[in-house]
């Protein structure tokens, strides 16, 4: 079974819809979920952790990469070649991720609603997935599929 | 097939046997029709400029790790730069791959040009890629912040999907400690170039033995240990030697020590020679006395005594005892002074018949060493790596990006470390 890594960073700033709800809903299909979240200070000491459960997983979904530990789990992702998802761009307390535009090493930018990101359309796709809507998890499940879909060939 | 050579230093730029390797792989590999560029760092002096150098890019920044005032420089910043990732270094590397497009890429010694980016950014953009270790490179580039850090080890190990050449066990060994490799791992010994099946020089007859050592002037190579074994021999009554020491280093400390020791009369410091210089003083001398510890990977230096005529003597266990028999090839002893000087007064008392043990030695570096017995394997390794992928030009931008997250993310981690 295909398995989700969820890194949520920053989870004080607001509790994390994707990962609560998806973890709750989105197991019942064919997806194993894991949730990682990632305090703002200690990234350095998470990191490894966080390597260990990225080189489980068969897409690495990001939510809040502009915050500290979300460009740790950015790189972690690329690192080990995984696909990546990102989303809760508009959560932003650390500037590095905007200043490299680091959003293009993402696979996916995932958005609730129109505007929400100002994604790099050209390089990444956008995908809007409201999680106030009805069907948002099969949505979601069929975008990390896609994500996957690759890499599980490769295998 | 086109080929991009990456190492730390190319000669005239050199501080050992391990880029001189590299440049003699260069130059055999273009010999069999290859067309190879080398991509190296800045010197930290004023080289000659050759014009039939062409295709030697020196444009690579280092921190310098080989300066005598490491220790006293060494900082994480430092350390970053050296062993992780010099993100500047990784957008020479890219700007490179992405123009020349070359087959595969051939690694060298990466410590000092921060190493592990240099890898990642060859992996991510599918470049294969063969590494040829003449250290344990990839162990040493998993040390930062005061120790090993073995996550960073097997990180390697499981990212970096490319082929090993090792000049001995005793490497793979090393290396395996951090960083698993041993089943992408072929072992090739180090080679000795320009050399000749036979050679026409004199043997010790019984005269005063001339005993050679070259190499850099450090402890680890065992030179101060070498001295200690030629008073061992004086007080032991033992006269008929003379002992000329080649080399940079620590030259004020060695004098000192043989003054201390009171072996001048026997000892002489000669100072760095050419490497044609170095072999005719070692055509003109008996035995190659090199203790120097197992750390030492595989030392060209005995390999090159051999070669002329110049028997080793070595340590029992080394990275070139592996390659040499004792007693057939070379002469082994425990690596102490006491042990070292009963091995050369054996010689000195005639109780080793040394012109038949040269003459083995010669031929056996011929036939095993000579860079046109080792560079087939190397050649088949790199063909076979070609094969198994292709550059892909559209992963340039991300890649330089990874390296700049990385990049600050490091720095930040320092920063913060140091506060």
């Amino acid at each position: 079974m295909p398995t989700v890594l969820i890194v949520v960073a920053d989870a004080q700033v607001e509790q994390a819809h994707w990962s609560s709800s998806f973890a709750r809903d989105g197991r019942e299909g064919e997806w194993e979920v894991d949730v990682v979240d990632l305090p703002e200070d200690g990234v350095a000491l998470a990191l490894w952790d966080l390597v260990a459960a990225i080189e489980r997983a068969s897409v690495v979904h990001v939510a809040r990469p502009y915050t500290r530990g979300g460009e740790v789990a950015l790189l972690a992702g690329k690192l080990l070649g995984k696909p990546i998802a990102v989303s809760d761009v508009t959560v932003e307390t650390s500037s590095l991720g905007r200043s490299i535009d680091a959003l293009r090493l993402a696979d996916v930018i995932i958005a609730a609603r129109d505007g929400e990101a100002d994604a790099p359309a050209d390089h990444v796709r956008l995908e809007i997935v409201d999680p106030a809507s009805d069907g948002w998890v099969p949505r979601l499940a069929a975008i990390y599929r896609e994500l996957a879909l690759p890499d599980e060939d490769e295998r | 097939m086109k080929i991009l050579v990456v190492s730390n230093l190319y000669p005239p730029n050199t501080v050992g046997g391990y880029e001189i390797q590299c440049s003699q792989a260069v130059a055999e590999l273009r010999a069999r029709g290859h067309d190879v560029v080398v991509l190296t760092s800045v010197p930290r002096r004023v080289i000659p400029t050759n014009e039939h150098e062409g295709n030697v890019l020196r444009t690579l920044h280092t921190p310098d790790v080989y300066s005598a005032e490491r220790a006293a420089l060494r900082s994480l910043f430092w350390e970053l730069e050296s062993n992780l990732l010099d993100v500047e270094n990784v957008h020479r590397l890219v700007d490179v791959l992405v123009r020349w497009q070359p087959d595969v890429c051939y690694l060298w010694n990466l410590v000092a040009i921060g190493g592990v980016g240099i890898v990642a950014a060859v992996q991510q953009l599918g470049v294969p890629w063969v590494w040829h270790l003449g250290d344990a490179v990839p162990a040493m580039l998993s040390h930062f912040d005061s120790g090993a850090v073995p996550q960073l080890g097997q990180w390697m190990s499981r990212r970096f999907t490319g082929r090993f050449l090792a000049c001995s066990r005793t490497v793979v060994d090393k290396v395996e400690r951090l960083v698993p490799i041993t089943a992408r791992t072929r072992v090739v010994p180090n080679w000795v170039a320009g050399i000749s099946p036979t050679i026409d020089r004199s043997y010790f007859d019984g005269a005063p033995l001339r005993l050679a050592y070259a190499g850099r002037l450090v402890e680890e190579k065992g030179v101060f240990l070498l001295l200690d074994m030629a008073a061992r021999l004086l007080e032991s009554g033992c006269t008929t030697w003379t002992l000329d020491i080649i080399g940079n280093g620590l030259v004020d400390e060695v004098r000192a020590r043989i003054a201390e020791l009171g072996i001048g009369e026997h000892a002489r410091l000669r100072g760095w020679l050419p490497q044609a210089e170095v072999r005719a003083h070692l055509a003109a001398s008996d035995l190659f006395v090199f203790p120097t510890t197992m750390e030492d990977s595989m030392p060209l230096a005995p390999l090159e005594a051999a070669s002329v005529g110049c028997v080793p003597v070595v340590p029992e266990v080394t990275g070139i005892a592996e390659w040499l028999v004792d007693g057939v090839h070379c002469l082994k002893a425990e690596r102490t002074p006491e042990a070292f000087a009963a091995t050369v007064r054996t010689v000195i008392d005639r109780e080793v018949d040394l012109a038949a043990l040269a003459r083995r030695a010669t031929r056996a570096v011929y036939d095993s060493f000579a860079i046109g017995a080792v560079m087939p394997t190397v050649e088949s390794e790199l063909l076979l790596a070609a094969e198994r992928g292709r550059i892909d030009v559209t992963k340039a931008e991300e890649t330089y990006r990874t390296a700049l997250l990385a990049d600050a993310l490091l720095r930040r981690h320092v920063s913060e470390r140091l506060q």
